[in-house]
């Protein structure tokens, strides 16, 4: 049986005791010293009920806090559920009533959660060791608030055995991580990457480097690396496709060897130039444990990167609206099945079973395959191109605009850095794409002139906005929702 | 998927719900578990009806 993270961490902490598992600018704490404090916080949650079938909250910023948080709830065998101390208060609330939350770890004290237990709490020195939680390969590892595209949040629940499955292929097949790295944590805790990004090292000997509180843009990760002597770190592609051909030669000489990126499309120059650093895509919904397709960037690989191949225990069907399989080749939307699924939305049957659907294929009767929504083709070498969502494909006079193409070839045009691209309704003269861009502004014909070499006309802009950099939502990707209202031309009269 | 036609509401042995289109054959390990009828409806039946996700195994290893 594939052992959970439990398992694997404590198996370090008797292995190598003397190795230091988590630093930051000020300090650090070795595997014996780590083990200890979050056994001891785990056994605090154990003795008020915690255990494999609950959920515990954790309301802490990325910090020190934060990661003993996370590993004492996996090992009081309860489910951790990230939440964003920045987040209002009455959505917090709102979740960990949906959840059943009956128990919230928090870095400070916040008056709408009197109950809580602070992470670093003196009075746990006095806390007894005590037996810890042991949960099966199908309870909850963690759970990860998505936004709904309608009303309240989606929380995804996730079981060790996808968490496991996906650990499993980062140290034995896609050599992520190794026992002497030190990784970097740049993302956000309530981002399900996250939990790949700091299980990693701790379940195979390696260090987690925290770096000081607050945003970490990209110009800040080279310092962090240096100040930390990170030698891997994720960083979001968006972030990481119009920068990292700056970027990644930086951080090689900063002694990173491995940078892993996803969240969004890649689309960027560059990614194999900083050798000997390697970058890896991952692609994966939440609901299907962080990712289980990932690409190995190369010198072959395209601007338009793929998101790979599936890892082990994992696999991939293009099928089209009927749920029949389509060729290599074509399009079709991507359904994943294998030991990667969440086991659905928490307290949702209804929405679950709308996108956990019966896998014709499965090789054992039962299984079930979820509906990503977003739109691929595999090609012949069995790598899987990302071309869009499948609700993404939006309409301009009766002509199909693929918003990723759009977006794809404007970043080709000269002085182009980034791009997006957003039909608007509110349009002087009706519904009309709309290219926000960053780099060096110049004028709108010559960006359409360049775009009708290599676009149908229907899927050229209309109007072109400039912009010093693209708004990012939390987890990284582009806001589109803030582009939405940004200003483009003058407001025709509504 | 297609959002229009008819469903069936679904469950296999781990009593895991979900739904099939009417009119393909039900993938191995699946059988029939309630209404029939518009995707709505059977999402509104398997609201009510699924109460505990864990799947079996776990529920019964507790």
């Amino acid at each position: 049986m594939t052992p959970t993270v439990c398992d694997l961490f404590e198996r370090q902490v008797r292995d190598r005791p003397d190795a230091v598992a988590v630093r930051t600018a000020d300090r650090s704490w070795t595997y014996a010293e780590f083990g200890d404090l979050t056994a001891r916080l785990a056994v605090r949650l154990r003795r008020g009920g915690a255990g494999p079938g609950s959920v515990v909250g954790l309301i802490a910023p990325r910090g020190p806090q934060a990661l003993t948080g996370i590993v004492a709830v996996l090992r009081s065998g309860a489910a951790c559920l990230p939440l964003d101390p920045a987040d209002p208060p009455l959505r917090n609330r709102e979740i960990l009533d949906d959840t059943g939350c009956e128990q919230v770890l928090v870095a400070s004290p916040a008056d709408w959660l009197p109950g809580a237990q602070l992470i670093d709490d003196p009075t746990l020195a006095d806390e007894e060791t005590g037996p810890l939680g042991a949960p099966s390969p199908l309870d909850l590892a963690y759970a990860i608030t998505t936004s709904g595209s309608t009303g309240r949040p989606k929380v995804v629940g996730v079981p060790h055995e996808g968490i496991a499955n996906l650990l499993a292929a980062s140290f034995e097949d896609l050599d992520l991580i190794r026992p002497d790295d030190v990784m970097l944590w740049t993302l956000p805790v309530t981002v399900d990457s996250t939990m790949h990004d700091v299980l990693m090292p701790l379940c195979c000997g390696g260090c987690v480097a925290v770096p000081d509180g607050g945003e970490l843009p990209a110009t800040r990760m080279v310092h962090a690396v240096r100040a930390l002597g990170a030698t891997a770190l994720e960083i979001p592609a968006a972030v990481l496709g119009p920068y990292g051909r700056s970027l990644l030669p930086r951080l090689a000489e900063a002694g990173v060897r491995l940078v892993i990126t996803g969240g969004s499309q890649l689309d960027g120059p560059g990614l194999a130039d900083a050798d000997p650093l390697v970058v890896y895509n991952g692609y994966g919904p939440t609901e299907t444990s962080v990712a289980p397709l990932w690409h190995r960037c190369d010198k072959a690989t395209p601007r338009w990167a793929p998101i790979g191949r599936p890892i082990r225990g994992i696999r991939a069907h293009v099928l089209d609206e009927e749920l029949n399989p389509v060729p290599d080749g074509a399009d079709g939307q991507l359904y994943i099945a294998g030991a990667g699924l969440a086991r659905g939305y928490l307290g949702l049957p209804g929405r679950t079973a709308a996108v956990f659907l019966p896998d014709p294929f499965a090789d054992a009767p039962g299984g079930r395959m979820y509906a990503t929504g977003d739109r691929v083709r595999r090609g012949p070498d069995g790598e899987y191109v990302f071309l869009g969502r499948v609700d993404d494909q939006i309409k301009i006079s009766g002509f199909r605009v693929e918003i990723g193409e759009v977006e794809h070839a404007l970043r080709e045009c000269p002085g182009v850095v980034d791009a997006a691209v957003l039909p608007r309704q509110d349009a002087p003269g009706g519904a009309a794409v709309v290219a926000f861009l960053v780099g060096t502004p110049c004028p709108d014909d010559e960006i359409a002139g360049h775009l009708r070499d290599r676009l149908p006309h229907h899927m050229v802009p209309r109007f072109y906005v400039w912009l010093d950099r693209l708004p990012l939502n939390r987890p990284g990707k582009i806001d589109r929702a803030a582009l939405a209202t940004i200003p483009f031309v003058n407001a025709p009269a509504t | 998927m297609f959002d229009d036609g008819e469903f069936h509401v679904v469950i296999n042995d781990e009593e895991q719900y979900s739904i099939w289109p009417v009119g393909r054959d039900i993938p191995v390990g699946w059988r029939v578990a309630g209404p029939t009828g518009p995707k709505s409806e059977c999402l509104a039946h398997i609201d009510a009806a699924w109460t505990d996700m864990r799947p079996r195994s776990l529920r019964e290893e507790a």
